[in-house]
């Protein structure tokens, strides 16, 4: 690797035609991308499916597709599939991008990642459809395969570092700093919740190490800091990239950058147990979840703030890129999320809605409204350019996809908020003698049409997918792969 | 890299000089109502863990200046609902259940715990408001097995059916006449059909009447000689064509060949007097007792 | 003219070596399905992987001797290098 920066003073032309494009590797972003739209499509028929388990429950037939296990199916496809997948590649073209720097890794390393995570990925979908599971929310995935994960994962954090070290840039872009927040601490979270000890070598099943409430505050320790840093440091680090980039502005607050950078990370950290209130964990610490929690509001909405603002002087875009628009919509949903969050956690408001399906309203308008959201406004801006060609197939269809999209959206979550809040009331309900006035199978039976409005907000988003799988399908086919035209393509990007 | 700080024309603020592929950065101050917001929330979070049990010590925590436990909050909720429920409550345990039926303060609050207490431990297995369930029989009708009246339905509810650990829980077994051999295959078949016939759902026959020889013989002494059924050993009727595990001719030769036999639990060991005295009566008054 | 790469893939075909023994091991001795089918998945994982490393060993080959002119290069479209560098 030979550094393509002329020493100051020697050069004698101007600075832009120094810029010799870097040989950036993108084949391996685009590996990621396209896993990341395949394993979408199977996270959505996952979770319509399992909406419609919960709608119509003769549909749990056969060990293999009942509810139990095909839900950790639909949440790890959800998540570290579809999410992984597009942050680990959104991440390696932002880094060698935002530090002019190619790939550390060669090309090696980085394809051990992209190999390695998805073998990862289909092997903890097979390990759930067979039964094995550690029984660990968003931590699924028995003993065997947490090692092999933390290893891919080690060798993502040498990668992501190594190119971080050779950049040419003399500052570190915050998208950056985001993205690396993710994957240290992702890191440290999953080694910590899968501390187990396997019943025998060749035996798939484990035992955490942990017991009790100090197992369960460990587990959602972990399991609000996947939301934390997984959910949220990482695809923040995509908004700080793609957004600015799309609406062609400059960002529109470094010092709020900063500041709600290291209050996020520092906050987060801490609001686990707001997902234990009510429960044997003690007072104290149910007390410092939720204040944390409370205190979590305005850092994340500094990212709402930079993300929206970056859009002042550009705010005419959103009516001729559909691709903006979902980013856009993205940082709403961010912000409306992060205000309930807070909200749910206030103890005497979780105590109507734990355990209810507000919380699963909660965590949709997270995922499809911010996550789903943001990675589509970088995708479709991406794979033009991935794919070296001009424009996108169809700009309509984009614009298709982002209504259906949210529509779906809005009919699962309404209908979530609806079910959940008559839920905690039901079951919570007296009557005048003092006797309680539902039985829980009451509040099933309730809650019936509004499963159907979610099954149906599922099928939306879906839909939507399909159509975002075709355009895209139909941009790379058109696009060609004459090397001339490729350079060209990356020197006028 | 030589850094150039630029004015933005369309917000008049400063960049910062850094540029990223093509990315620049405003210098744009924090907006004063987010630091203020946030200000406030760590305040509201300072003053929340003094007031509530915030920071962990060595030997135990903080208990915060409202001494709130949630333990105690529990205890004293539970409390308060006992004491509410007292009185009537003593009243109806020191009653039968015909006084308790008989008076109305009494009768209503007895029928609506009763609901409450059916849904939340009978309903899984007897549907809600006794409308029954596969293998389980419904409570809405005037049919029983045990017998319908009030005291009968108390004691079911007390001591269960088949329940065997309880020594008075209310006890019959119908003999395997397949799986232990007392009837072959054939005699099984032409029992079966005599059964149909006397819940009139088949025409007699060749094989019924063969059959009707084998029940006088067999079956009469618990199900009558006409299938009226017995409700001291819990027999169920015959000919009304209400069946616990289905009526069809396969059905009946699999219960005679190897019968089920429910179990109830008996309620004793998870409810109090009251409670079964509440639900008593409120399966007495689903419909068809007596 | 070497492929700097090289010593990096042989090192790699090495690990994937004894990953796909591993995966051997553990299909011989699982005590349960889910074992079973991990020992399989790792086993061909490993495989597969080495196969891809020999694929990338030729197609370095050809893209050196297309660069020194031995031999035409690659028609568009088939090139698998990275990023069409």
């Amino acid at each position: 690797m030979t550094s393509l920066t002329p020493s100051m003073g020697t050069f004698e032309q101007p600075v832009e035609a120094i810029r010799v494009p870097v040989d950036y590797n993108d084949a391996i972003v685009r590996k990621f991308i396209v896993a990341a739209l395949f394993w979408s499509i199977a996270a959505f028929l996952a979770g319509i499916w399992i909406a419609a388990e919960l709608t119509y429950p003769s549909l749990n037939f056969g060990e293999y597709i009942n509810f139990g296990r095909l839900r950790p199916l639909h949440t790890s496809a959800g998540i570290f599939a579809f999410g992984g997948n597009a942050l680990i590649g959104t991440s390696f073209w932002v880094v060698q991008r935002t530090g002019r720097a190619k790939l550390f890794g060669g090309t090696i390393l980085p394809d051990f990642i992209f190999w390695g995570y998805n073998f990862f990925i289909i092997n903890a979908a097979l390990g759930y459809l067979l039964g094995a599971t550690q029984g660990r929310e968003y931590a699924e995935p028995e003993w065997y395969l947490d090692i092999w994960l933390t290893i891919v994962w080690v060798s993502y954090l040498i990668v992501f570092v190594g190119t971080l070290m050779r950049r040419q840039e003399p500052h570190i872009y915050v998208a950056n700093w985001f993205y690396l927040a993710f994957i240290i601490t992702i890191a440290m979270l999953h080694v910590a919740n899968n501390v187990a000890i396997p019943v025998a070598w060749y035996s798939s099943k484990s035992y955490s190490y942990f017991a009790g409430v100090q197992d369960a505050l460990l587990e959602w320790w972990y399991g609000h800091n996947a939301v934390g840093f997984f959910l949220t440091a990482g695809f923040l680090g995509m908004m700080y990239y793609f957004i600015p980039k799309a609406a062609e502005r400059p960002i529109y607050s470094y010092r709020l950058s900063i500041i709600h950078f290291w209050a996020l990370i520092f906050l987060y950290i801490w609001a686990g147990p707001h997902h234990l209130h009510w429960t044997a964990l003690p007072d104290w610490a149910q007390t410092l979840g939720m204040v944390f929690s409370i205190m979590l509001w305005m850092p994340s909405w500094g990212g709402m703030i930079n993300g929206l603002m970056t859009l002042s002087g550009a705010w005419d875009k959103l009516r001729t890129d559909p691709g903006l628009r979902f980013s856009v919509t993205a940082v709403g949903f961010y912000g409306m999320s992060t205000f309930e969050g807070p909200v749910m956690s206030i103890r005497q408001v979780n105590a109507l809605s734990h355990y209810t399906d507000w919380t699963i309203g909660h965590v949709h308008s997270g995922v499809l409204g911010w996550v789903a959201f943001i990675c589509y406004g970088s995708i479709y801006w991406l794979v033009p350019r991935l794919w070296h060609v001009k424009a996108l197939y169809s700009q309509k269809l984009v614009s298709w996809h982002y209504w259906i999209a949210t529509l779906g959206i809005v009919f699962y979550i309404t209908s979530m908020w609806v079910a959940g809040i008559m839920e905690g009331l039901m079951w919570r309900a007296f009557d005048r003698l003092g006797f309680l006035q539902y039985s829980f199978i009451e509040s099933v039976v309730a809650v019936h049409p509004f499963y159907v409005i979610r099954l149906l907000g599922g099928v939306l988003f879906l839909t939507g997918g399909l159509i975002m799988i075709f355009n895209i399908w139909k941009t790379v086919a058109q696009g060609s792969t004459s090397q001339t035209n490729a350079r060209l393509a990356v020197v006028g990007a | 890299m030589p850094t150039k700080i630029e004015k933005d024309a369309v917000s008049g603020q400063d960049t910062t000089g850094h540029e990223w592929d093509g990315i620049k950065e405003l210098n744009t101050p924090l907006p004063r109502w987010w630091l203020y917001t946030f200000y406030a929330c760590i305040l509201f979070a300072v003053v929340w863990s003094a007031l509530y049990p915030s920071i962990p010590g060595i030997h135990g925590y903080f208990h915060g200046i409202l001494h709130y436990s949630q333990r105690q909050e529990l205890d004293k909720e539970v409390r308060a609902a006992a004491a509410e429920h007292a009185d009537i409550r003593q009243r109806i345990a020191s009653s039968s259940l015909d006084q308790v039926a008989a008076d109305p303060e009494m009768s209503e609050y007895a029928v609506a715990g009763g609901k409450a207490i059916f849904a939340n431990n009978c309903a899984v297995c007897h549907g809600a408001a006794g409308s029954g369930r596969p293998n389980f029989p419904v409570l809405a009708d005037d049919k029983w097995l045990w017998g319908g009246k009030r005291a009968d339905i108390y004691q079911t509810i007390q001591h269960g059916i088949r329940s065997l650990d309880d020594p008075t829980t209310r006890m019959s077994q119908m003999p395997r006449f397949g799986a232990d051999k007392i009837l072959n295959e054939q005699q099984i078949a032409d029992v079966a059909a005599h059964v149909r016939t006397l819940a009139r759902l088949d025409p007699p026959s060749d094989a019924s009447k063969r059959g009707n020889a084998i029940f006088s013989e067999q079956c009469a002494v618990c199900h009558g000689q006409n299938g009226q059924g017995n409700r001291q050993f819990g027999a169920p009727s015959l000919t009304d064509g209400i069946w616990l595990y289905a009526g069809t001719k396969d059905a009946i030769e699999q219960q005679v060949t190897l019968p089920k036999q429910g179990v109830m639990p008996a309620w004793s060991k998870r409810l109090d007097d009251v409670e079964i005295k509440m639900v008593s009566l409120y399966v007495h008054g689903l419909g068809g007792g007596e | 003219m070497t492929d700097p790469e090289e010593g990096a893939r042989i090192v790699m075909g090495l690990v994937m070596l004894v990953l796909a023994i591993l995966g051997a091991l553990l299909v011989a001795n699982a005590s349960d399905d889910p074992m079973l089918a991990f020992g399989y998945a790792l086993m061909i994982f490993g495989v597969a992987y080495i196969f891809g490393l020999v694929r990338a060993h030729y197609d370095a080959i050809d893209r050196a001797q297309a660069s020194d002119g031995l031999i035409k290069a690659a028609a568009p479209g088939r090139d698998r290098s990275n990023n069409a560098a």
